[in-house]
């Protein structure tokens, strides 16, 4: 007796094996199901004005988004027009993914000079986010700014 | 037509422009879009204006620049302009625009200029900020208003 429970066990198990293993290659390919395979922690180096900042970020099997937060970054550049934009924040997240990149700011200090014609904008807010694609710059949670005229 | 005395017309025309050239301009909003390849900055959500002695109140304000300059300022929505001082008035309107280059704020829909305690209504105003001349337009050629006639 001893020797048909065992057996009878062993056949249990390579049943339930079996099974499982045609459930995982079912479900693998099927676009109905989406195997979430956790978080991956990713570690990003980014150099910003005031040292090396590192976060953890994190992908995902639908659209892999990267995040990175910067302290008191200052982002400077000049437009085709000869325009001196220059961005400074608290606090910058980049978030990068397959399809487009943004950076989340808090504390948001924005300008734009143009000494050519004596333009001179500037913002200050809570909240900011530039988008790396559009090169749209939305500063939200009340602004306030000042134009300097010409 | 409204239209100040002559020397008080005389003297703004002769003091504003230096003024008006000086001031910065001040923005206050719950938020604002810059687009750089449109040269164009968006204000929205209780925008508020204020150079010297005037003020812009609306719910969405576009500046438009080009080649560095600013060329437009269009207020949207429940449209306030205030100045105070000598030459004080208060307009509103559905839509306000202003061109920095001729120093001229046109307010189109259901206008309202109230100066000295005189109210007038039309479709259309057109406020010189250097001289202070103010030209109302109804709608069908037709303005109506309410004139303060008390001796202070």
């Amino acid at each position: 007796m001893p020797l048909m429970r065992k057996s009878l066990t062993s056949v249990f198990f390579t049943l339930a094996a079996a099974v499982l293993v045609g459930v995982f290659f079912s479900v693998k390919d099927n676009p109905r199901f989406r195997l979430d395979l956790g978080r991956t922690p990713l570690e990003l180096v980014e150099e910003t004005s005031s040292g090396k900042s590192t976060s953890p970020t994190k992908t995902d099997i639908a659209a892999a988004v990267a995040t990175s937060t910067l302290e008191n970054p200052e982002y400077i550049g000049r437009d085709a027009s000869g325009r001196v934009w220059k961005i400074s924040a608290s606090r910058a997240t980049q978030m990068s993914s397959t399809s487009s990149s943004s950076l989340e700011l808090t504390d948001v200090a924005a300008f734009l000079n143009d000494d050519a014609h004596k333009l001179d904008l500037n913002f200050t807010a809570p909240r900011g986010m530039l988008n790396n694609d559009t090169e749209v710059l939305t500063l939200s949670g009340g602004v306030r700014g000042t134009l300097n005229r010409p | 037509m409204y239209e100040r005395p002559c020397m008080i017309r005389l003297f703004a025309l002769l003091l504003f422009p230096f003024i008006a050239l000086a001031e910065p301009i001040h923005f206050d909003a719950d938020a604002v879009t810059y687009t750089p390849r449109e040269d164009r900055v968006v204000l929205t959500g209780s925008v508020h204006v204020v150079q010297g002695a005037t003020t812009l109140d609306s719910q969405r304000l576009t500046l438009d620049i080009a080649q560095g300059k600013p060329t437009r300022m269009l207020a949207e929505g429940r449209v306030l302009f205030t100045r105070t001082g000598t030459d004080a008035l208060e307009a509103r309107g559905d839509t306000a625009t202003y061109i920095p280059g001729n120093e001229t704020l046109t307010l189109t829909g259901n206008v309202t200029l109230t100066r000295a305690g005189n109210t007038l209504k039309g479709s259309n105003l057109t406020y010189d900020l250097n001289t202070g001349n103010a030209k109302l337009t109804g709608g069908n050629g037709r303005v109506s208003g309410q004139f303060d006639n008390r001796q202070d």
